[in-house]
């Protein structure tokens, strides 16, 4: 398969160039997934951080709750008496 | 009498154990971190060894207090919030309904008996009107006014009883469905937070198939680029094999070759750095994932564990018996005084009235009246045998019991007022006591016991054994303790 040697040669050099555009993007291709990857984690790890927060002051709350709830029962069982 | 003082006084509802469920006040206050419980019982492992509601309560406690990490607490929130005191209070309850309802049939039971009399005595006028009858005997009338009135107080006693039980159950239950509420309150609002923590890695994921998708759109176009320098690489090869392709060509062609093939290397390497990027975020999706399935465990919502009564019975069922029993002679007794033989024929005699009453018998012995003494008392709590320091202590109790239960069928007026409840609390330390002491035990090795029974052995042996037997006949009624007290091994 034999054609213009002319017209190989620029379809070479142009393969190449494409290769040389690819090569070039993709570093800045793969840091803009890094960023958007680790800003959404960092997004995450915020909000569980919040949550866990107010978890442990709801399981405080409890542990109130329940102290009230057994001076009231204190209460209720020294009316008994 | 007595009677009063039952019913001013609600039987306990609680076993003395729970009393104890005050440390929990030593907790101090704290917002920033988890509250840290320096009472009784945490380090203690003879504490812990124990299955009262109190321990296990402060294990469900500690295993909160020390969780490192925040996700499980739900699952040890659970376990506490459960909380042995809901059952127990639960428990209280069905007690307390039982109570209320027995008083209540009580009251209604010497009320219809009142009616029955009422209708009696008019009958009889009715008779002796007919009959010309017009005599009054003074005392015979002065007699019916007098049982009148007892039966009539013992109603009203009754019915205050049942008053005071219905209004305490009534705070007990009000008390429970708070603290239910409230616990299924927190409940939600926990699993509110770990839903958004659920959310949040949903999103994360959603992010990591995003980027993913692109990398692959890349890799797509990264194949095609590949395919094509190689392509282009074939073509140079054949210009370059071609044997009428000049030198200078040659070497042309040549370099075209390596350059292309150094592309096709640079594509490869990005590519596979790419790959390696879509296995990382591959792992960190199916790490959320893997979390978020946790999570969403966590806060389905359990089956409620089958409910477990029947712990911590002893101090109440002491009290029970005692109650049921004092309440049974009571009843025997004035049935008694009531002259309705009928009635009194149909009941059958509780095997415990059966040994209530030969331990009076035997306590009643001449060689036993001295520990009636309070200086015999002392010099036996001093100097005695095992036996007779018992015996001093559960003489004092009965020779107490007996007095009431005579008092109450009007043969004793003199005798002190008594309230069984606080009556049986007061000698519960001696029961204990006494069936725990191992010198004492050893009257019950059957040999000995056999042979006390006979009648060999000293006064205070009999009383003793008799005692026991007594004892015995009660616990082993109460099977059901023992079993759901192995039931509860499991569960925790």
């Amino acid at each position: 398969m034999m054609t213009d040697p002319q017209m190989q040669l620029a379809g070479i050099t142009q393969a190449l160039q494409g290769a040389d555009v690819y090569l070039r993007g993709v570093d800045s291709f793969l840091k803009q997934i890094d960023m958007r990857l680790q800003a959404s984690e960092a997004e995450r790890v915020k909000k569980q951080v919040e949550n866990d927060i107010e978890i442990t002051n709801i399981v405080s709350g409890m542990h109130d709750t329940a102290r009230q709830y057994f001076v009231q029962w204190e209460q209720v069982r020294s009316s008994e008496k | 009498m007595g009677k009063e003082t039952i019913s001013e006084n609600t039987p306990s509802v609680l076993p003395d154990d729970y009393a104890d469920v005050r440390p929990l006040t030593a907790v101090p206050d704290s917002t920033s971190e988890m509250p840290v419980y320096t009472g009784p019982g945490v380090e203690n492992g003879e504490e812990q060894s124990s299955e009262s509601p109190k321990n296990l309560f402060m294990q469900a406690y500690e295993a909160v207090r020390t969780t490192d990490k925040v996700s499980t607490i739900v699952d040890n929130v659970a376990i506490w919030w459960k909380g042995r005191h809901i059952d127990a209070i639960e428990k209280d309850i069905q007690r307390l309904e039982a109570l209320a309802s027995t008083q209540s049939a009580e009251a209604s039971r010497h009320e219809q008996r009142l009616q029955a009399s009422n209708d009696a005595a008019l009958e009889l006028g009715r008779i002796k009107n007919e009959l010309g009858v017009n005599q009054v005997d003074h005392s015979q009338a002065a007699n019916r006014g007098d049982e009148y009135a007892a039966v009539k107080a013992r109603a009203e006693s009754h019915a205050a009883t049942a008053e005071n039980i219905n209004r305490e159950l009534a705070k007990k239950r009000e008390l429970k469905e708070q603290f239910e509420r409230d616990r299924e309150g927190a409940r939600g609002r926990v699993a509110e937070r770990f839903q958004n923590n659920i959310n949040a890695n949903i999103e994360v994921i959603r992010n990591i198939d995003s980027q993913v998708d692109q990398m692959q759109q890349n890799l797509g176009v990264a194949d095609k680029i590949v395919a094509s320098l190689q392509e282009k690489q074939e073509v140079a090869r054949a210009f370059l094999n071609n044997p009428s392709t000049l030198s200078v060509d040659k070497q042309m062609a040549k370099s075209l070759v390596q350059d292309l093939e150094g592309r096709i290397q640079d594509m490869k390497s990005a590519m596979q750095i790419q790959q390696e990027k879509i296995a990382v975020c591959d792992r960190k999706k199916s790490t959320l994932e893997n979390q978020k399935l946790t999570w969403e465990a966590r806060i389905a919502k359990k089956p409620e564990q089958a409910k477990v009564g029947n712990e911590e019975v002893s101090d109440t069922e002491k009290e029970e018996s005692f109650v049921a029993e004092t309440t049974k002679q009571i009843t025997e007794r004035e049935d008694a005084l009531m002259g309705d033989e009928a009635e009194t024929a149909t009941i059958e005699k509780d095997p415990r009235v059966v040994m209530i009453e030969e331990l009076r018998d035997l306590i009643h012995q001449p060689e036993l009246e001295r520990y009636d003494s309070p200086d015999f008392q002392d010099v036996i709590l001093e100097n005695g045998t095992p036996e007779e320091k018992v015996l001093v202590r559960t003489y004092g109790m009965f020779t107490r019991m007996f007095n009431f239960l005579e008092s109450s069928s009007g043969h004793n007026q003199e005798s002190e007022e008594l309230d069984p409840v606080s009556f049986a609390r007061e000698y519960d330390e001696v029961i204990d006591d006494y069936i725990d002491n191992p010198e004492i035990a050893l009257l019950f090795d059957s040999d000995n016991r056999e042979n006390i029974e006979k009648g060999n052995g000293t006064p205070e042996q009999q009383f003793l054994v008799k005692l026991f037997m007594f004892f015995e006949y009660i616990f082993s009624s109460m099977d059901i303790r023992t079993e759901s007290k192995k039931s509860d091994k499991n569960l925790i």
